[in-house]
């Protein structure tokens, strides 16, 4: 117990405080949306950013400058994962904001719904939700995050190219998936 | 090869252009970014408390997993005494439990020392679970060295008991094994050296007792070499910096929070004195930033886009500016960003955030008519719960979000 008078890493508080701050003001709400978008409803997701920050003020001395995101990211990529398989082994149905899991197509009523934005969020997560991971990763980092390839591929450990590749083949995918969803409103719309 | 365009920019229909628009403007509650702040270092340092604590009861726990490791071992041994100078393999036996106690309780030290303030209820119980670990290897290596002691009693394989006789240099009686096995329980002077992997021989009743110490060992050791719960890969870290493009900083460093200036506000409530902060978990900030259903259905600001698609990556990056000066406290840049913003888009499609951003600036720089004004206009819309909540703070005079 007197090892615990003096803890290690209490005296370096202040110090970590300055830098995480930094952290969570630059990155918090980038590494939040990328677990949403990454299947986590908001309260996991909630949790889950925060864990990834606890994370890394924990081992702040060791993240290289200029790899504060790359870090980030990397834990944030592993927290979704881990989330997911857990919810593989629940056989839990993936559900959006804790509310009743919807089928695609009640999603899909009129254009003017869509452009609803809560609602747009929705039928996103729920598109996104049909990809593989490894596809979605690339695609919610490039068209939504707005990362570069190269960056992708530096984030992920994987070469450029096969980047490339997962990134058009998540495109195909998911516009596919839109024009069908499309072609459901407009029957929908054409039956009123 | 550059990369191709986004389809946010236009490269796609209308509707995949505004579903990516939605997920880009989703932001965590301002709530709790704010709260966050302010409890994770004080996470932080309860963590190094917290988990100093649970490693030193696991070490603890340690200790009692290598007493029961040897007890195992002591036990085999006598059980089989009459085996006469068979009893050394079971004395490895109890060795190897010491092994793997000392082990798991290092690895469950080791893993939760580094955990930190994350998951320390888990690192507790990953701390009790390893211990357990450890007293379980220790009964399997027990019953392994009664399995082959007996066994080597009962068949008698000469090779092998030529090789004990070998190896315990005239412990040939039951009576000295016995008391062999007795200062392998009793003194600490013995413990290391019977640990030790060299003092393994390369026969069988070693290659039986392995698997259930040193395997087991290794994998209870995993967690402790690799980062804390194995979060990012190790080399990842290592890497060098990525090179961040320079066109697009401000959407990459700036904070999003709307409110950013209010989280410096002295109303703000004390921290929790949790080592983990969850306010998730409370529901009470994320049940107030998630839209309710009901919230969903009344979205004005989600009106018919007027503005072609490919310019809300633009109207993106200008509000983004707008807030990145809100959030430095720059209200007056904040105010001129905004002016700019609704020149070049006057149909823009973000309307309802370019208000939003316009009061908080008002709210900043003390002119309250200015901000409850905007804010009666605000809710004079049908928005968002969020957004009419906020609006109806700064109407009460209230210049926090909360």
């Amino acid at each position: 117990v007197s090892q615990l008078a003096v803890p290690e890493g209490v005296c370096d508080a202040a110090a970590t405080r300055v830098d995480l701050e930094g952290l969570i003001q630059s990155h918090f709400a980038f590494i939040w949306r990328l677990l949403r978008r990454l299947g986590l409803p908001q309260s996991d997701a909630d949790d889950a950013a925060q864990q990834v920050f606890l994370i890394a003020g924990a081992k702040l001395e060791k993240i290289r400058p200029g790899s504060e995101r790359a870090f980030l990211y990397g834990c944030a990529l592993h927290r979704a994962s881990k989330w997911q398989r857990a919810q593989a082994r629940e056989r839990r149905i993936f559900s959006l904001d804790d509310e009743e899991p919807m089928e695609l197509a009640s999603l899909a009523p009129s254009a003017e719904d869509m452009l609803e934005r809560a609602k747009a969020r929705r039928l996103l997560d729920a598109l996104l939700s049909e990809m593989p991971v490894a596809l979605r990763s690339v695609f919610v980092l490039y068209e939504l995050e707005q990362l570069s390839t190269i960056e992708i591929a530096d984030l992920l450990g994987v070469p450029r190219g096969t980047v490339a590749s997962r990134l058009r083949r998540a495109r195909e995918d998911f516009e596919k998936r839109v024009r069908r969803l499309e072609s459901a409103s407009r029957t929908v719309g054409g039956a009123k | 090869v550059s990369d191709p365009r986004r389809l946010i920019d236009g490269s796609s229909s209308r509707l995949v252009t505004d579903l990516l628009a939605a997920g880009r403007l989703e932001e965590p509650a301002p709530e709790l970014v704010e709260r966050f702040l302010q409890t994770a270092p004080l996470g932080l340092t309860a963590g190094v408390v917290v988990a100093r604590l649970v490693s030193t009861s696991a070490e603890l726990g340690a200790s009692q997993a290598v007493a029961v490791g040897s007890a195992a071992g002591s036990t085999a041994a006598g059980a089989n005494v009459v085996a006469g100078s068979t009893a050394a393999p079971a004395s490895l036996a109890g060795a190897g439990g010491v092994t793997a106690g000392l082990a798991s309780g290092a690895a469950g030290g080791g893993a939760l020392v580094q955990a930190g303030g994350v998951g320390l209820m888990k690192g507790g119980a990953a701390g009790a679970a390893l211990v357990k670990s450890g007293t379980v290897a220790a009964a399997v290596v027990k019953w392994v060295g009664v399995g082959v002691v007996g066994l080597t009693a009962a068949v008698g394989t000469p090779k092998l008991v030529d090789w004990v006789d070998h190896r315990n240099a005239g412990v040939g009686t039951a009576a000295s094994a016995a008391a062999r096995v007795d200062a392998t329980r009793v003194s600490p002077v013995e413990r290391p050296r019977a640990a030790s992997p060299s003092a393994a021989p390369p026969v069988e009743p070693a290659r039986v007792v392995e698997p259930a110490g040193p395997a087991r060992v290794m994998e209870l050791a995993e967690p402790a070499r690799n980062e804390p719960h194995a979060e990012p890969r190790p080399q990842r870290v290592e890497r060098p910096a990525l090179a961040l493009p320079e066109a697009r900083p401000n959407r990459l460093a700036q904070p999003k929070s709307r409110p950013a200036p209010v989280a410096a506000s002295p109303a703000l409530p004390l921290p929790r004195p949790s080592v983990v902060p969850s306010p998730a978990r409370e529901k009470s900030p994320s049940i107030v930033a998630s839209p309710s259903p009901a919230g969903l259905e009344s979205h004005a600001d989600l009106a018919p886009i007027a503005a072609p698609s490919n310019h809300l990556s633009s109207e993106l990056a200008s509000v983004d500016r707008a807030r990145a000066a809100l959030a430095r406290g720059d209200a007056r840049q904040t105010l001129h960003e905004l002016a700019g913003h609704e020149r070049r888009y006057p149909n823009g499609q973000l309307e309802l955030e370019v208000s939003m951003l316009r009061m908080e600036a008002h709210v900043q720089r003390g002119d309250l008519p200015a901000a409850r004004d905007l804010a009666r206009r605000i809710l004079a819309q049908r928005v968002s719960p969020l957004h009419a909540r906020r609006a109806r703070q700064v109407l009460e005079g209230q210049s926090s979000s909360r």
